[in-house]
């Protein structure tokens, strides 16, 4: 059953409209892959998920329930959890602080509990718990940029390029997690360019030009040959 | 001697600029507005002291009352004016904030005429010697109270929600949002603070000072000054230019009295020449 629904959307910036029309579906305690070249809307189509982006038009049904005016924050409340591409650590705050400000409006019990589970996922981040996150190094960051976004416990997560430019080990670990919180039912949005991460996927979606030009079970969608040649050649 | 009193008597009034510099800092961090009327709510917070004193309200309650009502007159505002100009350019809310200061002055004046007001001392004596050095224990409350003003401004930012969110929207507006964090609220918030700070302040000068609806813009001015001159959005910094800008202005009056409201815009001047930024590196 469809756990988020994009319908019809259309958004941009300013006059310039990067998705038109766009349909978008993502089941409960799956794991949906969105592939598509530099341009192709996936940022944009994760920014208006999360509502850090308005829709001009379509709307956008979360569980049932129509959250395309929400904003950003009260999507948050909601459960919907992201990782953006270019992380958006409070950099002068500490790896704690972070974590803290990641379940702002939960209780102070419960937001310690789930540090602690995080810190089981990434044991780095509770090394570093004191040090002040702009000086992490960049696979440090990504994981305590994931790691923030699970301290609420997200009914939606999503990753925008959550792999990129951090090392294949790293990649593994980040896949072993995603895979973890897809068992605990966690309804998985996958934004990535990354070939090694399509094996996870439960289903694909391929975007060129803020349109969906396949849909389908990831291996399916990804041999299609005008795929192959759009985004691995 | 005469050098420690006009050491303490700059002290008193570093102190001063220092919580209406950390006030402009804290809306600057939180929202990128420069709050140009920091300096009618000083001045509406004696005001409104005089008048709860005038209801025989008991003196140490003042500061903290006052406080809180122009606290809800910072929030209030906010909400009017400034919240709904959601697309204004930081040009235009400045213009919007120096309305406000008009509006507020001119609100003070119809309420309390164009006369000075004062406050009587908190302390029954009017100085004390401590080893040969004559002063005025109210410059040593203001002081004492701008100290613990900021200590647990800092402890509020460092320890609670409100405070790391605070700090979150100032760091990372769109990362602030992911998480949850309003950063209209959280603007909202520091113009309470701020504003809370402000008249708090206003009650402890009225001893000193004689609060009049005209001398919000110049005490003001010299808190914006302060804080640009320490860096716009760093609160350590509107501490330190404070204490700069209080302590060069009361020498500067020892020495030319007539000149002493130069030294202020002065300083920032050289200041901004040499270092663009603040002294202390404030975000642009």
């Amino acid at each position: 059953m469809s756990y988020l629904k994009v319908l019809r959307a259309k958004a941009g910036y300013g006059r310039k409209k990067v998705i038109e029309g766009l349909n978008f579906q993502a089941e409960k305690g799956k794991i949906t892959l969105v592939v598509g070249p530099n341009g192709s809307g996936k940022s944009t189509l994760a920014m208006i998920i999360a509502g850090l982006l308005r829709l001009s038009e379509g709307s956008i049904l979360l569980n049932g329930e129509d959250i395309t005016h929400l904003v950003a924050e009260e999507r948050a409340r909601r459960g919907i959890s992201l990782v953006p591409e270019r992380r958006h650590l409070f950099s002068e705050m500490s790896v704690k602080e972070n974590l803290l400000m990641g379940g702002i409006y939960l209780p102070t019990l419960q937001v310690e509990k789930e540090i602690k589970k995080v810190y089981r996922l990434f044991p780095v981040l509770k090394m570093r718990t004191h040090q002040i996150a702009g000086t992490l190094s960049g696979g440090e960051q990504q994981m305590l940029t994931i790691a923030r976004a699970l301290i609420c416990n997200p009914e939606v997560l999503i990753l925008d390029e959550p792999c990129r430019g951090i090392s294949y080990k790293l990649i593994e670990k980040i896949l072993r997690v995603l895979l973890y919180l897809k068992e605990k039912g966690t309804t998985i949005i996958l934004i990535e360019q990354n070939a090694e991460v399509m094996e996870i996927a439960d289903y694909a979606y391929a975007m060129q030009v803020g349109r969906v030009i396949a849909r389908g079970k990831p291996q399916k969608v990804l041999s299609q040959k005008n795929i192959k040649t759009l985004f691995f050649e | 001697m005469i050098f420690v009193d006009i050491f303490i008597h700059g002290l008193g009034w570093a102190s001063i600029y220092a919580v209406i510099a950390v006030g402009f800092s804290l809306i600057f961090s939180a929202s990128k507005v420069i709050n140009l009327c920091q300096g009618e709510f000083v001045i509406l917070g004696g005001l409104i002291g005089v008048a709860l004193y005038s209801i025989k309200i008991p003196l140490l309650f003042i500061p903290l009352l006052s406080a809180l009502v122009v606290g809800i007159v910072g929030i209030t505002l906010e909400r009017i004016a400034i919240s709904p100009a959601k697309k204004a350019s930081p040009t235009a809310l400045i213009i919007i904030t120096i309305a406000l200061s008009i509006i507020l002055k001119s609100t003070a004046n119809l309420i309390w005429g164009s006369r000075s007001y004062k406050l009587p001392s908190f302390f029954r004596k009017d100085f004390i010697n401590l080893t040969n050095i004559t002063m005025d224990p109210q410059y040593l409350l203001i002081m004492g109270i701008c100290a613990i003003s900021i200590i647990i401004l800092t402890l509020f930012l460092r320890r609670t929600r409100w405070g790391r969110s605070l700090r979150a929207c100032s760091m990372d507006p769109i990362g602030a949002r992911i998480v949850g964090v309003s950063p209209e609220k959280m603007r909202s918030i520091s113009f309470c603070i701020s504003a809370g700070l402000s008249g708090m302040i206003g009650t402890l000068i009225a001893p000193i000072f004689f609060i009049n609806s005209d001398y919000g813009l110049n005490l003001g001015l010299k808190g914006f000054c302060a804080a640009i001159l320490g860096g716009m959005g760093n609160i350590p910094g509107a501490i330190a230019g404070g204490f700069i800008i209080g302590l060069s202005e009361t020498m500067g009056a020892f020495l030319f009295s007539t000149y002493k409201d130069i030294v202020a815009p002065l300083l920032m001047i050289i200041v901004l020449y040499m270092r663009p930024r603040g002294i202390m590196g404030g975000r642009d």
